[in-house]
């Protein structure tokens, strides 16, 4: 499980309240997406401490008289002795969920055996319970998302996802979560194995306001906002940019995606030239504003603004910056390979960026010092392919404030995409927004993300479909969530070989 | 600049300035190299992030006090108490040293109920921070680290050579951390019809009390342009209005009375308090995104008294290294004006504080502001 899944099944079951304090390590970063790197998980001895430390921690917290009230569904007989019939209940009903599946018999008479000799030893229900709790959310039937497969009886020597395994991976692709009582019902009644039933629990899972956290799921992991925690700025060169914003500017661009994308229903390429965005007090510094109120905030930018859609709000121009200073090349590699799927080459090993880095010298702005720097025929090709897009967001520094000089000098934002030429900020966003590769790219990484795999070469049609299908439905990506899990292909497993027939949308 | 004050003031060319060198005000601001353009709409407003009883002192402090710190609390009471037998014999009666009155009263609440037998040390020398605030240059007066004659501070005399009150003492520290984490001190100072930033003879300032919190770089300094809204509901004792001028970036304000909220202990709950200054004066250093400087006047003795010591009750004296009946008794023999009409005997004293602000944006000013910046007004990036 990621760090979300992991708090937000934790938060579903129990309810908010209850506090997580594991940090699930990053997975790798495979085909663009850290949710095809979860693919293969390995988990080190310390990092099973930790999670047996919290599993105790959360157990603790559901039997705490505070909540055992409403969390526990029955009364023992004794508070200081065994109770099997109310143990098995709880056991029973908290299982299945953690586990995404019913118990088995024999797993329900361990747990309840288990949770009886500890209420025994420790002189209490509670304590025996949450020993036993403790140890399901320890176990790898929680924190791994196992797909499970069965032979396919309506395609003799094939095979295909148990009913649970669809339940969960629907769950897990819109909610970013595990399944709910109804999910797993639908996965126990074979419902998950007919169209209807896969249609009617999609319709379902998109009209609920937990799809919010699915989309915001999806665009961390499309735009790799993990490595917000990574983001430090030079605090003389920055001091607006406290860790407050930090955290802040993240949710900025999470709020502007899930407002444009969720509640409002937005074509998604509106979102590179939406002035509509978030702030809070600290942000509003960086953006030389006043916010509106305590707390985040609802605002327009206006007319006249140049910072319009999602890669000129804080968070994008900060996060793909230097400590110390803006960073064309970071920011049009960002854009090349997160918004339009584009691989850019890694640097030479033995590339000389001293005259680049001197920010002293004659050359005042990025593109002064860049354009040097390209002249260098080793360098020239990559730089040909990120500095133009990225050179249009220089009129925002390494903390995301904006600027229209740099040094002494003004700064010329003028560039291009792709032989789209722009001369402002907003001018790359409209680029993006009339870019095919831009809608494609989403496209890909979604199907991706909603399986777990990075698309084949023999899905490069069933792909063309999905974008047509997108076009149609006027960019709107919860109907292309909608898409993408109504198609058989969503429940194919990872490592099943792919093949897939494209039909007409 | 603290190399400056050093050559200008020292009393001889070994002694090393410590003292918070940046209330050197009246060094012309930034107007012979930056043209300040004028704020939008007339309007600029700063935010309090420090303030600190400007206390004027040399590395050694053999200037300002040659005769050494003074004798704090526990060495009162030992002196009070020479013997062992003696200490017992208070301690089982009363119980706690605090307790050291004729009868047993804590001395902080009944500062008069014992005379400190080791005598108070008062600072000395010539130079103390401050402004002249009765437009006379007396022989007791100070002279400022810049030159300038006149300056009345009385209440330097009294804490001056108070460990606690010197660089990195425990009240400094607490006016360092309260008056800019606490919410309760939060002062906003809202200038307006400000033509120009560099000279200007007619601005007026109000002063209100705001509600929010003031962000901080990762050197605890405040950061500029944070929102900040005015407490209309209980910062109402809080407002004030004084009339200055501009000139080469220094503000200076015509005295008017001023209430300060002064929350130095705790989270503000239990010791929420305020100063009271008669005859208030501003100096400061302003730019764009800065103000710096000094508030002078008299404070009124007793409420002072009450904020400091008697709110704190001994939490912090012992801290601080203070003794309330040497403190109590040179607080009222050094109190220089607002004399009481029935008794007499002054009631306020003259000081002088350093503050320190930085830009803010005021999302409810009133109309007395005139019109205001707000986000979708003044946005254009």
């Amino acid at each position: 499980m990621s760090q979300d899944e992991y708090t937000y099944a934790i938060s579903d079951l129990f309810g908010p309240d209850v506090a997580v304090t594991l940090t699930v390590p990053r997975a790798p970063r495979v085909g663009g997406l850290l949710a095809v790197g979860t693919g293969v998980a390995s988990v080190t001895p310390s990092m099973v401490e930790l999670i047996h430390r919290n599993s105790h921690l959360v157990a603790d917290q559901v039997v705490d008289v505070s909540r055992r009230e409403f969390l526990v569904p029955c009364k023992p007989v004794a508070v200081n002795a065994a109770d099997a019939a109310c143990a098995d209940k709880f056991l029973t009903t908290v299982g299945r969920r953690l586990f995404r599946r019913s118990l088995s018999e024999a797993e329900r008479a361990s747990m309840v055996m288990i949770a009886g000799e500890s209420a025994e030893r420790l002189k209490d229900f509670y304590a025996g319970l949450s020993f036993t709790l403790a140890g399901m959310i320890s176990s790898p039937q929680f924190m791994f998302l196992k797909e499970i497969r069965e032979p396919d009886p309506h395609s003799p020597g094939r095979m295909r996802l148990t009913g649970y395994a669809k339940a969960q991976r629907l769950s897990l692709f819109f909610w970013d979560s595990v399944p709910d009582e109804q999910l797993l019902r639908a996965a126990e009644n074979g419902d998950l194995h007919t169209a209807r039933g896969v249609a009617q629990q999609v319709d379902r899972l998109v009209m609920s306001p937990r799809l919010e956290r699915g989309v915001r799921a999806f665009f961390s992991d499309m735009l790799a906002f993990e490595t917000f925690a990574d983001v430090a700025k030079d605090a003389v060169i920055y001091p607006a940019f406290t860790q407050a914003a930090v955290a802040e500017a993240k949710e900025q661009a999470l709020r502007m995606i899930s407002n444009h994308i969720v509640a409002e229903r937005g074509d998604y390429r509106d979102l590179f030239t939406s002035r509509k965005t978030f702030l809070t007090p600290s942000l509003a510094i960086l953006m030389g504003i006043a916010a509106p109120a305590p707390g985040w905030s609802k605002y327009e930018v206006p007319q006249d603004s140049q910072r319009v859609g999602l890669l000129s709000q804080v968070g994008f121009t900060s996060l793909y910056a230097h400590p110390g200073r803006s960073s064309p090349t970071r920011r049009g590699k960002a854009i090349r390979e997160l918004v339009l799927c584009q691989k850019v080459p890694d640097p030479p090993a033995n590339v000389d960026f001293s005259g680049f880095e001197d920010t002293r010298g004659k050359m005042n702005t990025a593109r002064d010092r860049l354009t040097a720097h390209a002249t260098n025929p080793v360098c020239a090709g990559c730089h040909k392919i990120t500095d133009p897009m990225g050179l249009a967001l220089e009129n925002f520094d390494g903390a995301g404030q904006f600027r229209t000089t740099e040094g002494d000098a003004a700064i010329d934002p003028s560039g291009t995409l792709d032989g789209i030429a722009f001369n402002t900020p907003a001018g790359l966003g409209k680029a993006l927004h009339d870019s095919p590769a831009v809608t494609s790219c989403l496209v890909s990484r979604l199907y991706s993300f909603a399986v777990g795999k990075a698309p084949g070469v023999n899905e490069k049609d069933y792909l063309e479909k999905l974008k047509a299908q997108f076009a149609n439905a006027g960019y709107r990506v919860p109907d292309l969530m909608r898409m993408i899990s109504n198609d058989d292909a969503f429940f194919r497993s990872a490592s099943e070989p792919t093949t897939v027939t494209a039909k007409a949308p | 600049m603290r190399i400056m004050l050093a050559r200008r003031f020292a009393p001889s060319a070994f002694v090393l300035i410590v003292a918070i060198a940046w209330l050197s005000v009246d060094v012309p601001a930034r107007a012979d190299s930056v043209e300040q353009a004028p704020p939008p709409n007339g309007v600029i407003a700063y935010v309090l992030t420090t303030f600190q009883p400007a206390v004027y002192q040399t590395a050694d402090a053999k200037a300002e006090c040659p005769n050494g710190l003074i004798a704090n609390h526990v060495e009162q009471y030992e002196a009070q108490f020479p013997t062992e037998e003696a200490r017992k014999a208070q301690r089982e009666k009363y119980g706690y040293f605090h307790n050291r009155g004729k009868n047993g009263e804590n001395v902080h609440w009944f500062p008069e109920s014992i005379v400190d037998p080791v005598p108070f040390r008062e600072a000395g020398g010539k130079v103390a921070f401050g402004l002249n605030l009765d437009g006379k240059i007396g022989p007791n007066d100070f002279v400022s680290p810049d030159g300038e004659a006149g300056i009345d501070n009385e209440l330097y005399r009294v804490l001056g050579c108070i460990a606690g009150w010197r660089d990195g003492g425990a009240m400094t520290f607490q006016n360092e951390v309260r008056m800019r984490d606490n919410p309760y001190n939060r002062i906003l100072f809202v200038l307006s019809g400000v033509d120009n930033l560099v000279n200007d003879n007619d601005v007026t300032i109000r002063t209100y009390r705001g509600l929010d919190n003031v962000p901080l770089d990762s050197l605890n300094k405040g950061v500029p342009g944070s929102t900040q809204r005015i407490d209309f509901k209980y910062g109402q004792r809080f407002m004030h209005v004084f009339k200055g001028k501009i000139v080469n970036g220094v503000l200076t304000t015509g005295p008017a009375d001023y209430v300060m909220p002064w929350s130095i202990v705790g989270d503000g709950r239990f010791s929420a308090d305020e100063q009271w200054y008669r005859d208030t004066r501003f100096r400061l250093k302003l730019d764009a995104d800065r103000a710096e400087g000094l508030i002078a006047g008299y404070v009124d003795v007793a409420k002072w008294w009450w904020a400091y010591t008697k709110r704190t009750a001994g939490k912090l004296d012992d801290y601080v290294r203070n003794s309330p009946p040497s403190v109590w008794v040179a607080l009222k023999a050094r109190a220089d004006g607002f004399p009481d009409p029935v008794t007499g005997k002054n009631t306020a004293i003259s000081t002088a504080s350093a503050l320190r602000f930085v830009r803010a944006e005021v999302i409810n000013l009133p109309k007395e502001n005139t019109t205001q910046r707000v986000a979708s007004a003044s946005a254009k990036n």
